[in-house]
């Protein structure tokens, strides 16, 4: 799993119990060490580059804010995660009605058979990010973890704070919206 | 064994045992479609590695940006602090100014006492009493009522949360918000009635779960559900999470609480938590029941059926 060996935990833990002992330089360590994963996650949470940007900032300051009850039961990484998936579920909530008017939006917009050769990687990265927008929250959330991580079923499970049940689950009907949506990409 | 395509998925995530891959490797071998439903999921795990990665154009901002607001934020903790006491202030001096000279000397205010009075009574007149009281407190009025947001009884932060939307008071609400912890939202312009969005009624809707889970008792929250949150997408997508995560928690007396909740409230069934259940001696009754009145359906104690059941929906 990617992510897990290239962010040695031992490393953040050792950072966090510097930055609770008064270094906040250790904080800022933490943030170079996760700012590239946490702004990827909340991209495609958002699909947009802004708003991910800001998510994951305000996840940071979120986490300097709580970081000094952090207890280590949970590597920082997963506990940062979980942050950013509860701030972006705040942004939805509270911005439900104009999430709905830009997926019409998304869902007017033509989607046309794969042309192979023609199509641009980009585009059609693009496309399939579209279509994962449009999934309901938790499916998106698995969904994104488990793409954009490579995490395992457990991982995601202490992220989201479901069991492995849920996310085997959710990662399903996720997988089969996607199939029916993208099927001419198959 | 059946075509199970979470199975195969999970086969082609790496997440089943020796055993179970073993199982599902004789079934692709003799069932043609779960075959093209395996490549189906292998091709679209390609296209999702298609997705552009996105990258921070400048770190170094990034991070500036970060300790920027990390420093802002403490900033408007002290500024809180400071509006907390200008509010009062000016809270006093309105009092100062207008109260009648033959006002006679009161007792100390209970909060608690009056709180708890005023979320049982239902005439305006009465309730309205009590809210000159608060406000004729000042601050310390003020101050007290914010910290009922927090009391242990559900019904006591109603009512703190009544009184200090009543009050009306520009100030007041940016407190409430900051003890909500939600700053991003606003709410309704001045004079209206807030309504259920308010992050600090958010926010006893979330107490009066921790209530709930701590008591095994989810009396106060039916209330309050009944009273005003019944239709609230906030409410009831926390709630639903909530209901599962107490079906997961292994312990009889949450997973308990967990099916009285279900069976009140009409939230989608996380059936693939409750069927496990039906095995248990102290919840099986209490899941088929539920089960039942909830699908008009009756397939016993066997989850396998009910599982089939749920799948083809």
């Amino acid at each position: 799993m990617g992510e897990v060996s290239e962010f040695d935990p031992v490393v953040d833990a050792e950072l966090v119990l510097r930055f609770q002992e008064g270094s906040e330089g250790a904080f800022d360590d933490l943030v170079r060490r996760h700012m590239d994963a946490a702004y990827r996650f909340c991209l495609r949470l958002t699909g947009r580059g802004s708003e991910a940007e800001e998510i994951s900032q305000e996840g940071f300051v979120r986490a300097y804010r709580m970081l000094g009850s952090f207890r280590g039961e949970a590597h920082f990484r997963s506990w940062l995660f979980r942050i950013l998936i509860n701030l972006h579920r705040d942004r939805v909530r509270s911005r439900r009605r104009e999430e709905r008017r830009k997926l019409e939006m998304v869902e007017k917009k033509p989607v046309q058979a794969a042309v192979g050769s023609e199509l641009e990687a980009r585009e059609l990265g693009e496309i399939v990010q579209q279509r994962i927008l449009k999934l309901p929250d938790r499916q998106r959330e698995v969904m994104q973890l488990h793409t954009d991580r490579n995490l395992g079923y457990r991982e995601i499970a202490q992220i989201l704070g479901c069991s492995y049940e849920d996310v085997k689950m959710n990662l399903c009907l996720a997988r089969k919206k996607l199939k029916q949506d993208l099927a001419g990409y198959l | 064994m059946n075509c199970q395509p979470e199975q195969i998925e999970a086969y082609q995530d790496g997440e089943l045992s020796p055993r179970e891959k073993l199982e599902l490797e004789e079934h692709l071998a003799g069932c043609a479609a779960c075959r093209e439903e395996l490549d189906r999921t292998r091709n679209l795990d390609l296209l999702l590695r298609k997705i552009p990665e996105g990258e921070i154009s400048d770190r170094e901002r990034y991070l500036k940006e970060v300790r920027s607001l990390v420093r802002r934020r403490r900033g408007l903790s002290w500024m809180g602090v400071a509006a907390l006491f200008l509010l009062g202030l000016t809270v006093w001096n309105v009092y100062e100014a207008i109260k009648p000279d033959e006002d006679p000397p009161r007792e100390p205010l209970s909060i608690r006492s009056e709180l708890l009075r005023f979320s049982s009574l239902e005439e305006e007149t009465s309730r309205k009493e009590i809210l000159d009281r608060f406000q004729a407190e000042g601050e310390p009025g003020i101050r007290a009522l914010i910290a009922a947001l927090e009391d242990e009884d559900v019904r006591v932060q109603i009512a703190a949360t009544q009184v200090l939307s009543k009050i009306r008071d520009e100030r007041v609400r940016e407190l409430l918000l900051k003890v909500a912890d939600r700053p991003e939202e606003t709410g309704g312009e001045d004079g209206e009635e807030w309504d259920l969005e308010d992050p600090a009624i958010t926010a006893c809707f979330y107490r009066a779960m921790e209530v709930a889970e701590r008591d095994s008792d989810p009396g106060n929250l039916f209330s309050l559900l009944e009273e005003a949150g019944g239709e609230d997408p906030e409410i009831m997508d926390a709630l639903s999470e909530w209901v599962e995560n107490l079906l997961q928690s292994g312990r009889v007396s949450r997973q308990r609480l967990s099916i009285r909740i279900l069976g009140h409230v009409g939230l989608e069934l996380p059936w693939w938590n409750l069927l496990p259940l039906l095995a248990s001696p102290e919840l099986g009754g209490m899941v088929l029941d539920l089960l039942r009145s909830r699908t008009g359906k009756d397939f016993g104690s066997d989850p396998e059926p009910w599982r089939r059941h749920f799948q083809e929906l």
